[in-house]
């Protein structure tokens, strides 16, 4: 049962008359006012999926431009390094071996070989031995190809 | 006007051919205690003829979908005191005053309201609850003047009756104080 408390009169007597007012007619002509402004706004008991789409969809805008930006912005920047670096495309790659290959001197390279077979066996190389670049150059080319030294050795 | 219960008012507002009609019977019938809800809330005529016509724009998009776990009429309060305090946050953010400022300011929309015709010493009771924290200032004038049950309370605020029990004994406390000190 609700209980009947403290709420009569505030000591000091001060009643419970509501001393606000209102303009005249007012609530008479609310309701009219009221539907005035619900016509012009969204329709009752629009489809929930419908109303979830108008809260999502300035989200899923704005997903979709980011979206845009990164996708662009990508490869854009894909392109960008494309263009300024040259040496990173097939192109300039195949262009590079093959400059490479007309350079290649079978004699020269089977006596670098021989020289470096002798000195991995004594496992020290002599002071007056400098490592040749073309040397690299040589082993990187047989490791890439997978051809095998001994193989090339013994039927040299 | 025939007098239709809430339950009957719901049925007829989910007849498509009645919806418009239904909810015309609902203002009418909730618009009064709604507006002097507000009205000692935010105190201003004007405020809280925007937040009436803020409280019955959600209840109509949102009543398609009400369940009727609650009555009726503690949503639409429901509904009517978020608004009020939403109103009261974005006026403290908009001005950046602190709470007591915006308690200030109210109380001098008392002064000089057109529309309010209290006495002296109503006018010192609507100021001296404008004093009371946000939440003993709703329960007070819920209990006080709406004589609301603390069930109902509890329903629309969300805070369980003892509790509110003792957020009025307090606020009334308080008031007495105040009165008798001014």
């Amino acid at each position: 049962m609700e209980e009947k408390d403290n709420t009569g009169k505030i000591p000091g007597g001060a009643d419970k008359r509501n001393p606000f007012s209102v303009p005249d007619g007012y609530f008479d002509s609310f309701p009219v006012k009221l539907a005035g402004k619900l016509q012009s706004e969204v329709p009752a008991n629009v489809s929930m999926a419908k109303r979830v789409w108008e809260i999502i969809r300035p989200q899923l805008a704005l997903a979709a431009v980011i979206t845009a930006f990164a996708v662009t912005g990508y490869f854009g920047f894909r392109s960008f390094i494309e263009t300024n670096n040259e040496w990173l495309s097939n192109e300039a790659v195949a262009e590079y071996i093959d400059y490479y290959q007309y350079d290649f001197i079978e004699p020269y390279f089977l006596s670098l070989l021989e020289v470096e077979d002798f000195y991995f066996e004594y496992e020290t190389y002599p002071d007056s031995y400098t490592w040749s670049e073309d040397t690299d150059i040589y082993i990187d080319y047989l490791y890439n190809e997978d051809i095998d030294l001994d193989l090339i050795l013994t039927e040299f | 006007m025939q007098n239709y219960s809430d339950k009957e008012l719901l049925s007829l507002f989910r007849n498509p051919d009645q919806r418009n009609y239904a909810f015309n019977l609902i203002v009418r019938k909730y618009q009064e205690r709604l507006y002097w809800h507000l009205r000692k809330i935010v105190i201003v005529h004007d405020d809280t003829d925007d937040l009436l016509q803020d409280t019955f724009m959600k209840a109509w998009k949102g009543l398609a979908d009400f369940r009727e776990e609650s009555q009726l009429y503690t949503w639409l309060y429901r509904i009517a005191t978020n608004e009020a305090l939403s109103f009261l946050k974005n006026k403290r953010k908009k001005y950046l005053l602190p709470i007591v400022d915006v308690e200030k300011e109210l109380s001098s929309d008392i002064e000089g309201d057109s529309w309010f015709d209290g006495d002296e010493l109503q006018k010192r009771l609507q100021k001296a609850i404008l004093k009371l924290p946000e939440k003993q200032r709703l329960v007070f004038n819920m209990r006080y003047f709406d004589e609301m049950k603390y069930e109902d309370m509890s329903k629309i605020l969300n805070t369980s009756v003892g509790a509110l029990k003792a957020s009025y004994h307090h606020a009334a406390k308080k008031i007495e104080t105040l009165l008798k000190t001014n």
